[in-house]
């Protein structure tokens, strides 16, 4: 059985989705690839807005795109740095 | 013959010296943890890095008690006062210090919402009894027993894991050399200059070594 993913993997994962798929995903396949419940989703979508990690874009037609934010970028950048102290202090 | 404004200035200038290597080092640590910090919200990286703000600040407050000890200020009301209020503030602050680094490593574990009530309440525990009873031992007794439970929690969180965890023995000597130095600022105390200086000067080098692990990592 694979472990429960911490909260900043799952971060990680949503961000990487997204730019993964051309900086530019809608949010129903942004929610079947990252492998969350619907509740679950919803929640981390919320924080990622709140914390301006991701942005909402809108085409012509008024069609609803996620794109990472400037911020979002500088996380997926400094993830295994991030991680890497965690574990030094074990904290 | 009058005196001058200190007993002893090679003391002072070695005690101030120390004390701001040890504010910088700890100023460094926090600094450095500021931009992982905002950008993860991560409680046990919070908690590191409080745990070192709090040691800057301890640290100061501590240079405040022996500056106190080694004036020579004629009116002795105000050197008393001055010691008071600054071990006061010792207490508070290193009671956060030391809760806030073992917090650190087991805020996963911690079942109550808001930990924090709790570290604060302990600290105005402390701070009340150091206010009331004015005596730098019970200051050191009373860290020393956080200390012990400080190496107890630790030990039983990390204890299932194999691997040797060099960190814990850098905490542990990071809080026996923080009672060596209070134990140095007791009055009419027995350890000499030298053995003093050699403490001072461990205690920098823990204090590097945390500095160095953390521009290592978040470079």
């Amino acid at each position: 059985m694979s472990k429960k993913r911490d909260r900043l993997e799952v971060i990680h994962d949503i961000l990487n989705i997204i730019q993964n798929n051309h900086n530019s995903i809608k949010p129903t396949p942004l929610l079947r690839y990252s492998n969350l419940s619907s509740q679950s989703f919803a929640d981390y979508y919320k924080e990622l807005i709140e914390k301006k990690f991701i942005k909402e874009v809108f085409d012509k037609k008024g069609k609803k795109f996620i794109s990472p934010s400037d911020k979002g970028f500088e996380y997926l950048q400094k993830y295994k740095s991030i991680l890497g102290f965690i574990e030094e202090f074990e904290l | 013959m009058p005196r001058g404004m200190f007993f002893r200035p090679e003391m002072i200038f070695t005690e101030l010296v120390f004390s701001v290597i040890i504010i910088l080092l700890c100023a460094f640590i926090y600094f450095k943890t500021k931009e992982v910090y905002e950008l993860t919200k991560h409680k046990g990286i919070g908690y590191f890095r409080n745990a070192f703000l709090f040691f800057g600040l301890a640290y100061l407050f501590r240079f405040f008690v022996a500056l106190a000890n080694l004036a020579d200020i004629s009116l002795y009301f105000h050197r008393h006062y001055i010691m008071i209020i600054s071990l006061v503030f010792t207490s508070f602050l290193s009671t956060i210090a030391i809760l806030s680094l073992v917090f650190a490593s087991i805020w996963k574990k911690i079942k109550t919402k808001n930990p924090h009530y709790a570290l604060i309440l302990i600290a105005v525990v402390t701070s009340v009894l150091t206010l009331v009873f004015g005596s730098v031992y019970l200051l050191t007794l009373i860290n020393l027993g956080l200390f012990l439970f400080a190496i107890i929690v630790t030990y039983l969180n990390h204890k299932k894991s194999k691997k040797f965890s060099q960190l814990y023995i850098i905490y542990i000597l990071l809080f026996v050399f923080w009672i060596f130095n209070l134990f140095n600022l007791i009055p009419n105390r027995f350890i000499s200059f030298e053995l003093r200086t050699i403490g001072y000067m461990v205690s920098i080098s823990i204090f590097w070594v945390i500095y160095h692990k953390v521009s290592r990592t978040l470079k």
